[in-house]
């Protein structure tokens, strides 16, 4: 890990914002550019905040003092945000950054930094949150462009610090939220927003949720107008499905004063208007214990208030093409974690929730490995509803999908005497049926995990901020999740660029942010296959070859250097050569010339060369 | 086409608790829920948002089914209308 850069000027501004237009190779400290590429200083360039191009103007929220937005980044790929101003239990300050969980799609996730086109217009979201100061648990602004120039440099914003009172209708009076631009609707062109946490009002009661949001012409016009269907709903997280065949969003809300009431339904921002596709009230019958749920509606001693949110969505192997699924937290009335697994058709918006999910522990038990949150708060008329949450998400390895069962608390201490509290739980899923779960491995966080970060696309490798540590895992079938790095620094994000690049930020001496590049330690593994396996030497020369590939710990090949050498006194690479150094490909095997010239045994050394 | 009017008593930004009115009407077979807004039309009327256009009722195991009449079709919406708008 390097230090990249220590902010030194007292101004309102992300630590990090990547330019996203494709034509750009710019990446923004503070206000000045430097190339994205080698992160070389450019001269006299600096970022256009300003609507009429005169001066230089702040990005982001201001409450009388500069650094509350130094501990921001604004990156294309997945980042993550964490309040560490209070260590308090039940605090407005705990509340976490949902942003890692509010679209279950993969391939629509929200980006803090984003690029749209229609293929005839284009436009810019910088997204941005205002978490820090003042007394509103989360929430998101945005600075938008429309179409832009080949650069963030020579391209006005559109409009500025565009609030949620912009995106209009009776949102305006609940103006500190969190609304994440997921998509544009191929069809509208509309940008659709998540409505997130809705605040309402004084009480801030979060989270809240909207129906659904949009802002017209890629989110460039029309701000105003975007609808907003009343005040918010009650006692629900919201997270985004999906897109349906005919274009329009569907949403997942949860309620968090029970496990057993969701409410699924799709937002159609042409009519501005709902049709709810589920609403799911039935109280799950028992279905035989044992790994089996017994159902019910589980007392308050396993929880109250308590937010849970979905997986993400892959192919249902059940139903097939054109059918997604998807798991939700379920604990039965004895407190067993037997997640329901949700059918989704898309083209018919037929939902199909499975209360029979089989959960197998194997020779442990959940009570032996995993702990309920049971400290926090149990009522629902606070404003840090959102500082605590159970989450489960899949991810594949190897051909075998993986669900993980999560629990953080956005104090940052609440579960540090409580190490169950603080365990990651791995299942194995069937592959032919997703209504078994078999236990595969755990991993406790040294302290209380505040939030995760996925810092690959596979979800193979995980980061976990914590309120002094940012701690990085990889998970292989084999172990689970190891431990490989422990960063000493309190994040106040971490995220990615475009290139896969892990950011840190944490506030430095100027309180501006100290900007980390994180290299991860990974396994790499590397095969050496000769293409015979023996050789019979009659007294001439054999020419031969290796074949040569490096592996990431995902099983995905990489390209990196390796060095070959020979120990023995029967084969070279060449001439006399016995050692060379090869870069092997990230799509075939690398084929390595090498030569008999003995008889006898020789063995060949392989290392990945660290640049 | 059959319409009635149902109130909602929901939260504002102030924390209070306010009522608002809904023109839901029902016409083959499809239930249609729109706001009625303080704010007045051309010819003097409560302009009416719609919110909700919703042709089948949805059951509470998550399966969903036909409305058998527009009775049937409000009833649903009054007992749903907390978790769905």
């Amino acid at each position: 890990m390097a230090v990249l850069k220590t902010n030194k000027y007292a101004v309102t501004t992300a630590a990090v914002i990547e330019d996203p237009i494709p034509t750009s190779n710019y990446i923004y400290f503070q206000h000045d550019a430097h190339n994205k590429t080698t992160f070389a200083p450019q001269f006299d360039t600096w970022i256009q905040h300003n609507t009429s191009g005169t001066g230089i103007t702040n990005f982001g929220y201001n409450a009388g003092t500069n650094y509350y937005m130094g501990g921001t980044l604004v990156l294309t790929g997945n980042t993550t945000h964490v309040n560490h101003t209070s260590v308090a239990i039940n605090d407005w300050q705990c509340t976490i950054d949902p942003s890692p969980f509010v679209s279950m799609d993969t391939t629509r996730p929200f980006a803090w930094s984003k690029y749209y086109t229609d293929g005839t217009n284009t436009s810019v979201w910088l997204s941005y949150t205002q978490m820090y100061p003042g007394s509103v648990g989360f929430a998101t602004n945005f600075e938008y462009k429309l179409n832009p120039s080949t650069d963030m440099t020579k391209t006005l914003p559109t409009l500025a610090g565009v609030t949620q009172t912009n995106l209009g209708g009776s949102q305006a009076s609940n103006g500190n939220s969190a609304t994440f631009p997921v998509y544009i609707n191929p069809n509208t062109k509309n940008l659709v927003f998540c409505p997130w946490t809705n605040s309402n009002g004084a009480g801030y009661y979060i989270p809240y949720r909207g129906n659904g949001a949009h802002a017209g012409a890629l989110g460039t016009a029309n701000l105003s107008a975007s609808n907003y269907t009343g005040v918010a709903v009650a006692a629900q997280t919201i997270q985004f499905l999906g897109v349906g065949t005919d274009g329009y969003a569907t949403f997942f809300g949860n309620n968090y004063d029970s496990d057993y009431q969701q409410t699924i339904w799709k937002y159609n921002d042409s009519a501005t208007t709902i049709t709810t596709l589920a609403t799911i009230t039935a109280i799950p019958a028992s279905s035989g214990g044992g790994t089996l749920s017994l159902g019910g509606n589980r007392a308050a001693t396993f929880g109250t208030y308590f937010p849970k949110l979905a997986s993400n969505t892959f192919q249902d192997p059940l139903l097939g093409s054109g059918t997604q699924g998807f798991y939700v937290p379920f604990f039965d009335t004895v407190g067993n974690y037997n997640p329901f697994y949700f059918q989704w058709t898309i083209a018919t918006g037929v939902i199909n929730r499975n209360i029979n999910v089989a959960v197998s522990w194997g020779a442990r038990t959940q009570a032996t490995t995993w702990g309920v949150d049971t400290i926090s708060a149990s009522s629902v008329t606070v404003n840090y509803g959102f500082q605590r949450f159970v989450v489960n998400e899949t991810f594949t390895f190897s051909g075998t999908r993986y669900l993980m069962l999560m629990q953080l608390h956005g104090n940052g201490v609440a579960y540090d005497l409580y190490p169950l509290m603080r365990t990651f739980v791995v299942f194995s899923m069937n592959p032919t049926n997703p209504l078994a779960l078999t236990y595969h491995s755990f991993v406790t966080i040294p302290v209380t995990p505040k939030n995760i970060i996925w810092l690959n696309t596979a979800k193979t490798l995980l980061g976990v901020i914590t309120t002094n540590f940012f701690y990085t895992y990889s998970f292989t079938s084999g172990t689970g999740w190891t431990l490989t790095g422990s960063l000493p620094y309190q994040m106040w994000a971490v995220g990615l660029d475009s290139t896969g690049r892990i950011f840190g930020v944490d506030r430095g001496l100027t309180q501006q942010g100290q900007i980390h590049i994180i290299t991860l330690s990974v396994p790499v593994t590397v095969s050496v296959t000769p293409a015979q396996t023996t050789y019979n030497y009659t007294g001439s020369t054999i020419s031969s070859t290796l074949a040569v590939s490096a592996y990431d710990q995902s099983g995905a090949r990489i390209s990196t250097q390796v060095k070959l050498v020979i120990d023995g006194g029967s084969m070279t690479f060449g001439g006399s050569n016995l050692t060379t150094t090869v870069t092997t490909s990230t799509v075939a095997d690398l084929s390595v010339a090498i030569s008999i010239t003995d008889g006898g045994y020789s063995n060949i050394i392989a290392s990945v060369v660290l640049s | 086409m059959d319409s009635i009017i149902i109130e909602r008593l929901k939260t504002d930004a102030d924390g209070n608790e306010i009522t608002k009115n809904y023109n839901v009407s029902y016409e083959l077979g499809t239930l249609v829920v729109s706001e009625i807004s303080e704010e007045k039309d051309s010819n003097g009327e409560n302009k009416l948002i719609p919110v909700m256009i919703q042709p089948w009722k949805c059951l509470p195991d998550g399966s969903r089914d036909n409305f058998a009449d527009s009775q049937d079709a409000f009833d649903w919406f009054n007992e749903f209308k907390d978790q769905v708008i």
